[in-house]
């Protein structure tokens, strides 16, 4: 279950690293100069219920990864509320912290450990993972001497073995050739039929028209529709195939008709 | 976000990773954590062992033994402080209690300076010291200088990615706190002025002395003493973890 209501997400425009001097400054002037903001996330509200699987779509920049994000914990709402019924999980990137210098084996602790895997758990299944990622041969190989798409099965054998309730995902099965694809949407099959939550940021529409119960669709950080995806899939594809033709105001008026959809 | 023996197991892995990688592509691996400090010995006790070193029992023992802990307290510090920023894939985009990046850090030190400590038991032994009971309490030691690591690095952690000039301010005052830690000199030498009370403010100053108290001296340190640097450390960790965990929200934007 999650609940999202009203959240708005602000960063420091512009991306100025901070400095004693620039902390110093906006201190003194009560934060008139802490600088412009830039508002990813614009009074976003959903509701997904457990078992349900959601496709977020949008254009670059839109707000999705901010989104996922801001759901995990990693960012603070700038307003609004999120409430997540239980443990979250977050892919964005497969293999987050896997050292290069370090062995598959040990790759596959470590990063079993950074998915919240207990180390009994790992264990026991680390034959599982190596056969699902097709390494049987390599498990003492520095993971440097790995090829991308061997990296991305060796990760995503380790993340499948996730148990969290809310599973947020952020493009993480797009590395790795066809093959790789249908083994993770094979995954993703078996995921939609547990007691869990699964938020998947994705610009393949085809995998949201397939899997996904109901599409959200973030445009330039506002909720343009959120509802089932046999309604909002079409005119999002609609909006992107009209895109080439239009450009700047045009854009934001394009998608109105649907903010009402739930 | 609370902890179980899964953040157990990830605090097991980064520290081993980090221990593993630290030195992994050095000739003499883990014993530059006994080696770096071995040199400065050498240069210091040339210099100074007629004049500070004298009326001292072993100084190059003496002087081994400041060294040790200042250069592990130096280095924890120094590389714990930027922690979040080197692992920044994982600051940025794992869900898990961040402190455990920096903990883990400051361990992974712990460990060096555990085998260093061996080495000095070695050279302690050497030097005519003769092993007793007061040496059982080392790990005590360690665990102090652990908690002081571990407060300042959840401090310093934090105050870096909000603003990146505190690591140029605190490599300054690592170089002043050398001289305001009786690393090459003995207290007798600072006198009854000011120097001595704010020498004896710096707790790195309490952290050598029972090192030396132990393996030197080989006396058993006064228990009081011991106790008062735990609670008194302990309760600043305590304190720096809340900082931490109030910053958290906000970390994976500011790295």
């Amino acid at each position: 279950m999650l609940v999202v209501r009203g959240l708005v997400k602000e960063f420091a425009a512009g991306g100025h690293r901070p400095t004693v001097y620039r902390l110093v400054r906006s201190l003194l002037d009560g934060g008139k100069t802490s600088g412009a903001r830039m508002r990813a996330l614009d009074g976003i509200d959903l509701d997904v219920r457990t078992g349900e699987l959601v496709g977020v779509v949008g254009e670059n920049g839109a707000g999705k990864t901010t989104l996922l994000k801001t759901i995990a914990g990693l960012y603070a709402p700038t307003q609004g509320s999120v409430e997540v019924g239980g443990e979250v999980a977050l892919l964005a990137g497969l293999g987050v912290g896997m050292i290069e210098e370090l062995s598959v084996a040990e790759n596959i602790y470590l990063y079993g450990a950074v998915c919240r895997l207990r180390r009994r758990t790992i264990k026991d299944r680390f034959d599982t993972i190596v056969q699902w990622a097709e390494l049987e041969g390599c498990v003492d190989d520095e993971l440097r001497t790995l090829s991308s798409g061997m990296r991305s099965r060796l990760a995503f054998g380790v993340a499948m073995q996730i148990t969290s309730d809310v599973i947020l995902m952020d493009e993480a099965f797009n590395a790795g050739d066809g093959r790789f694809q249908d083994r993770c949407e094979e995954f993703l099959r078996e995921t939609k039929g547990m007691e869990r939550t699964v938020l998947v940021a994705t610009h393949n529409l085809e995998f949201v028209s397939s899997f996904c119960n109901r599409t959200l669709w973030l445009h330039r950080g506002r909720q343009k529709a959120f509802g089932p995806t046999e309604v909002v899939l079409p005119e999002y594809r609609t909006f992107v195939s009209r895109r080439v033709e239009l450009t700047g105001s045009e854009v934001d008026q394009l998608p109105g008709s649907l903010r009402g959809v739930q | 976000m609370s902890y179980d023996a899964r953040s157990l197991n990830l605090l097991r892995e980064l520290t081993v990773s980090q221990h593993k990688l630290k030195d992994q592509s050095t000739f003499f691996g883990f014993l530059w954590s006994f080696l770096n400090p071995l040199i400065m010995v050498g240069v210091l006790f040339l210099f100074f062992h007629h004049r500070l070193g004298e009326g001292v029992d072993h100084y190059g023992l003496y002087l081994l033994l400041g060294l040790v802990p200042y250069t592990n307290f130096a280095n924890a510090t120094s590389r714990s402080m930027r922690v979040l920023l080197t692992l920044k894939p994982l600051t940025k985009e794992a869900v898990f209690p961040k402190e455990l990046l920096v903990v883990s850090s400051t361990l992974s030190h712990s460990i060096d300076l555990t085998i260093a400590m061996g080495f000095c038991f070695g050279a302690a032994y050497l030097f005519g010291v003769k092993p007793s009971f007061s040496q059982l309490y080392l790990p005590v030691v360690l665990a102090v200088q652990f908690l002081l690591i571990l407060w300042v690095s959840l401090i310093l952690s934090c105050a870096f990615l909000v603003a990146r000039d505190i690591e140029h301010i605190y490599q300054a005052f690592l170089r002043v706190l050398l001289f305001l830690t009786p690393v090459f000199y003995t207290s007798s030498f600072l006198g009854v002025g000011l120097a001595r009370q704010v020498v004896w403010l710096n707790p790195l100053t309490h952290v050598i002395e029972l090192f030396r108290t132990i393996l030197l001296d080989g006396a058993v340190p006064p228990g009081a003493r011991v106790i008062e640097l735990v609670v008194i450390n302990g309760l600043l960790a305590g304190g720096a973890l809340r900082l931490f965990k109030a910053c958290e929200p906000r970390l994976a934007e500011y790295v």
